[in-house]
């Protein structure tokens, strides 16, 4: 028998009766605004969102961002940044820069915004130093019952919620941003 | 002495950082009932975890089927493990297959609960930890003192120093912002320079065949995203059934352990990119036998949040290295029993069975319970202490037997105190004195008339 067998056997042995698969009894929290608890959550976090001013780029500009070192997968900025999925080497997508990337739900409870990769690469969105989600505010919800809801898996390879800047507390509990991936991450709210 | 008190001796010797230690747990404790406080459902919350982590145990050899044929489909490589030898094996013959040299993996228990770090570096393979505490702990040769804050009983000089001599840092400076930004450019590194990542699961959902990792540092994804092929490790009690389940699941995972509203990066993974490889390896390592004893089962819904560890006094107040199984508090009393009562029962008079770690549990899980019923079975398993376990017949046949019994009574407050004042009674612990036995017993009151109705 293989590993896959013997375990399979020990364990419908061992599970005993089944057990029905509960159903929700409560109702989860409601916020009044909720742009506005996102919002306060993802400075929680460590983020910051601003609001589109006019295009992309002058936004980008105007949060403070060099626009002349920008890796992103979004149509609008191919004149302006890299494409992930344009270099050779994934190696490249090491190095310091702005990525910017489309966010699909952002989640009120907690400040974080679902990331689909869509494309080939996704070094981009863990190793740049400022990273920067573009949502659209009509897409914030109250909670991640309807953050599941409201995101689709299919033909994805990947995707993830994100909330805030990378951090750790792993010395003495003392919080710093940037462990590894972005020390900032900025929402652009349209 | 129990080895758990005999080590927590050695842990207290340092007051000071004894002190500091239980007040950060205890901060982080604080920061759990912050977030728990700010959700209504909180506790209904934690019912729906715990019934449908019920229900994934009840029915989990078809959830695993159902996973596998779901991630197959996804492309994922799914790989069963009867035991840890067998895990490392399959992880070092995707390594060899791969012609891969530097592996660089994110924190996962059941790595540990297998030596698969040592395993792999005995076959020539590098082994990088990329998670901060991690690191700390791997480059200090010494193992994690907590599941989620593993370099919780290091402090920020030490990790100053040992950055000096193995990262080149400065001279001196211990400022955990320089540390981390200095051990972030050192692990950028490991990571381009990487042929293979690996990471553990926090939750399989079932329905969809998908695995989720969370992490703070974004160390899973980095490894992940800058390597072709990825390994990713997990107990098979790691399903949820869906993706409902999952936002379940995820509400209460960061705001017990950390008192964050969620981790920071929660990462589905689904799918390899183009041109690479996902392989997963599920692993039963002593599960199912621990699934099989219907006393004890229930620990298998854990999700090592940590709460257990943050809130329990005795934790706190001893460090992890006091308990001789490598998870230490509440849920490693457990687990250790779980594994071995022979070579971890010293373990289960580490508890005061004040229930804290059973009220914060998010799945919950009675933790406090179920070491209460580790005691009851110590003496059956023929793990209970030899000394207590024949005081313990003494004094049964003297209770009894009522003459003996006030006989006993009276004679007792007379007896001079180094007679059970000593090291050598089991209950009285080196900076524990016995209680004094009153001149008159109550049964002696009574009959005086001096006790009013």
């Amino acid at each position: 028998m293989t590993a896959k067998e013997n375990i399979l056997k020990r364990l419908r042995a061992a599970q005993g009766a089944s057990v029905e698969k509960p159903k929700p009894t409560f109702e989860p929290i409601r916020f009044e605004d909720r742009v506005a608890h996102f919002t306060e959550m993802v400075k929680a976090v460590g983020g910051d969102v601003v609001a589109m001013q006019g295009n992309l780029i002058d936004t980008l500009a105007a949060a403070g961002v060099d626009v002349t070192n920008l890796v992103s997968p979004l149509e609008e900025l191919q004149d302006k940044a890299l494409n992930p999925d344009a270099v050779a080497d994934v190696g490249e997508l090491g190095g310091l820069y702005t990525a910017v990337v489309s966010g699909r739900v952002g989640v009120a409870e907690n400040g974080a915004v679902w990331v689909p990769v869509e494309g080939r690469r996704r070094a981009h969105i863990f190793a740049c130093n400022h990273l920067v989600i573009v949502l659209d505010r009509g897409c914030v919800v109250d909670t991640m019952h309807d953050a599941m809801g409201r995101i689709s898996l299919d033909g994805l390879a990947y995707g993830a919620f994100i909330s805030g800047p990378s951090k750790t507390a792993d010395i003495e509990q003392a919080l710093v941003l940037g462990a590894h991936g972005a020390m900032k991450t900025t929402i652009i709210l349209y | 002495m129990s080895c758990h008190a005999v080590k927590a001796k050695a842990f207290l010797k340092n007051e000071e950082r004894a002190l500091w230690h239980d007040k950060a747990l205890y901060a982080v404790r604080e920061k759990r009932d912050r977030q728990a406080y700010s959700l209504p459902e909180w506790e209904s919350l934690r019912e729906q975890a715990s019934q449908i982590k019920e229900r994934v145990l009840g029915n989990l050899a078809d959830y695993l089927e159902e996973f596998e044929r779901n991630a197959t489909r996804n492309g994922i490589k799914v790989h069963w493990a009867e035991s840890g030898e067998e895990m490392n094996a399959i992880v070092a013959q995707i390594i060899k297959e791969k012609g891969a040299k530097h592996l660089v993996k994110s924190k996962s228990m059941l790595a540990e609960e297998c030596h698969l770090a040592p395993y792999l570096e005995e076959r020539g393979v590098e082994v990088v930890e990329s998670d901060l505490g991690e690191r700390i702990v791997q480059l200090m040769e010494c193992a994690p003192s907590h599941i989620v804050l593993p370099a919780i009983h290091i402090k920020r000089e030490e990790v100053g120093e040992l950055f000096e001599e193995k990262l080149s840092t400065e001279k001196g400076n211990s400022d955990p912002t320089y540390l981390t930004h200095e051990a972030r450019k050192h692990l950028r590194k490991k990571f381009l320079n990487a042929d293979i990542s690996m990471t553990g699961v926090n939750f399989a959902i079932a329905s969809e065949g998908v695995f989720a990792v969370c992490t703070n540092e974004g160390n899973a994804d980095m490894g992940t995203a800058f390597t072709d092929t990825h390994i990713a490790i997990m107990g098979l009690e790691k399903i949820v059934p869906d993706m409902e389940s999952l936002a379940v699941f995820t509400r209460l995972l960061a705001r017990s352990a950390t008192g964050q509203p969620i981790t920071t990066y929660t990462a589905l993974y689904r799918q390899p990119e183009e041109g690479k490889e996902i392989h997963l390896i599920i692993v039963d390592n002593g599960r199912t036998k621990s699934l099989a004893d219907a006393e004890h089962r229930t620990m298998l819904k854990c999700m090592r949040c940590g709460a257990c560890m943050n809130t329990c006094p005795v934790y706190r107040r001893t460090g992890g290295y006091s308990y001789s199984y490598f998870i230490p508090g509440p849920l490693g009393i457990n687990l250790g029993m779980l594994r071995s009562p022979e070579a971890y029962g010293g373990n289960v008079s580490g508890c005061s069975l004040c229930y804290s770690c059973s009220g914060v549990c998010p799945a919950k899980v009675d933790l406090a319970e179920q070491i209460y019923k580790w005691r009851q079975q110590m003496a059956p398993l023929g793990v209970a202490d030899s000394k207590k376990k024949m005081i313990v017949k003494a004094m049964n046949l003297m209770m009894r037997n009522p003459r003996l019994m006030n006989a006993g009574v009276a004679v007792a407050p007379y007896i001079p105190r180094f007679v059970y004042n000593n090291g050598i009674n089991p209950w009285c612990a080196s900076g524990r004195e016995m209680p004094h036995f009153a001149k008159k017993s109550f049964r002696v009151l009574w009959n005086e008339g001096k006790i009013k109705r």
